[in-house]
């Protein structure tokens, strides 16, 4: 496998070839991202077809002063973000914590009994009503296994507050699915 | 470090600290995150990927070609101008060069003829022929 400078400087003189191959090495992260982010299944192939190509157009200005991936990652995220904002979704602030945990944890009346595989798309189908910024930072974290700085450099965001979106994502989901294990084992 | 965050980090360690319900409903939270997610992208999409970035190349040469013709229409006229001593204030329009046409409408005719027979023979035979 090619190193990222010597792929970098091949897709910057045009080389289709090498960007195809730098595709393949990245396309998992991005529609892990685009995939966890953006719940409309016809708009997330073409956005992970957009966010590539503007991987073409602005990897000339890529300084390694991080990870291929992790660049690759943040133009990612932004773009999936920016389509949540065109297509009038609020993702701008995170919401208001105590409001939202009660609101988060409060609609859920379990009674049926789950299997293990009930149990995951559970688990998945309450982080999808997560804010758009936990998500991303949950995929980088657990599908991805970037530290924190990585995740921190490919969203923007400081990293005491990766470390705490990280956290009460986790948190949030928990007490939903607390109350399904709790009515299984009693 | 809160009980919570402890508790968090243990699970994350495989260093669960009990069964409680909390410890458990992390276990669950921890192997459903590990897990591939359903979406996958299509076998042909690095294809679809390069198909689109050639299109945007042809669609940015033929935009340069279309400037190119224009800014070449715009000295073309300037030079016209200037080397004409044409002036706007003394310009009166008239079809007298047209004039002679009239004593040869077959002429005019066949010349309408013409183009619209050149016309269609681009859009019928160069133009497949080409791929267009």
């Amino acid at each position: 496998m090619m190193d990222d400078h010597a792929l970098v400087a091949r897709v910057v003189k045009g080389d289709n070839h090498a960007f195809r191959s730098l595709i393949k090495q990245h396309s998992r992260l991005v529609a892990h991202m685009v995939g966890r982010l953006v719940d409309n299944n016809e708009d997330r192939e073409e956005l992970c077809q957009d966010i590539f190509m503007k991987v073409h157009d602005k990897v000339g200005e890529f300084n390694f002063q991080s990870k291929l991936s992790t660049w690759i990652a943040s133009v990612a995220y932004h773009h999936s973000i920016n389509h949540l904002r065109k297509k009038k979704i609020h993702v701008s602030d995170i919401p208001d914590e105590e409001r939202f945990t009660t609101h988060f944890t409060s609609d859920e009346n379990p009674e049926e009994q789950l299997n293990d595989d009930m149990i995951d798309s559970l688990v998945m189908k309450f982080i999808d009503k997560l804010p758009p910024q936990y998500k991303a930072v949950l995929t980088l974290y657990h599908l991805e296994h970037m530290s924190y700085p990585e995740i921190g450099e490919a969203t923007g965001m400081p990293e005491g507050t990766v470390k705490n979106y990280l956290f009460r994502a986790r948190a949030l989901v928990k007490e939903k699915v607390k109350k399904y294990l709790g009515k299984e084992l009693s | 470090m809160n009980n919570e965050e402890e508790l968090q980090s243990q699970i994350e360690k495989s260093a669960t600290t009990g069964h409680g319900l909390d410890s458990r409903s992390y276990q669950v939270i921890f192997d459903a995150l590990k897990k591939e997610p359903s979406f996958k992208l299509s076998n042909s999409f690095e294809d679809k990927v390069i198909q689109k970035i050639e299109e945007r190349k042809e669609a940015a040469k033929d935009a340069a070609w279309i400037w190119i013709g224009v800014a070449s229409f715009i000295i073309a006229a300037v030079a016209s101008i200037m080397l004409t001593g044409f002036k706007f204030n003394s310009f009166n329009f008239n079809v007298g060069t047209f004039r002679f046409l009239a004593g040869y409408p077959g002429l005019f005719i066949f010349g309408t003829l013409f183009v619209l027979g050149l016309q269609l023979l681009d859009k019928k035979i160069i133009r497949p022929s080409i791929g267009e």
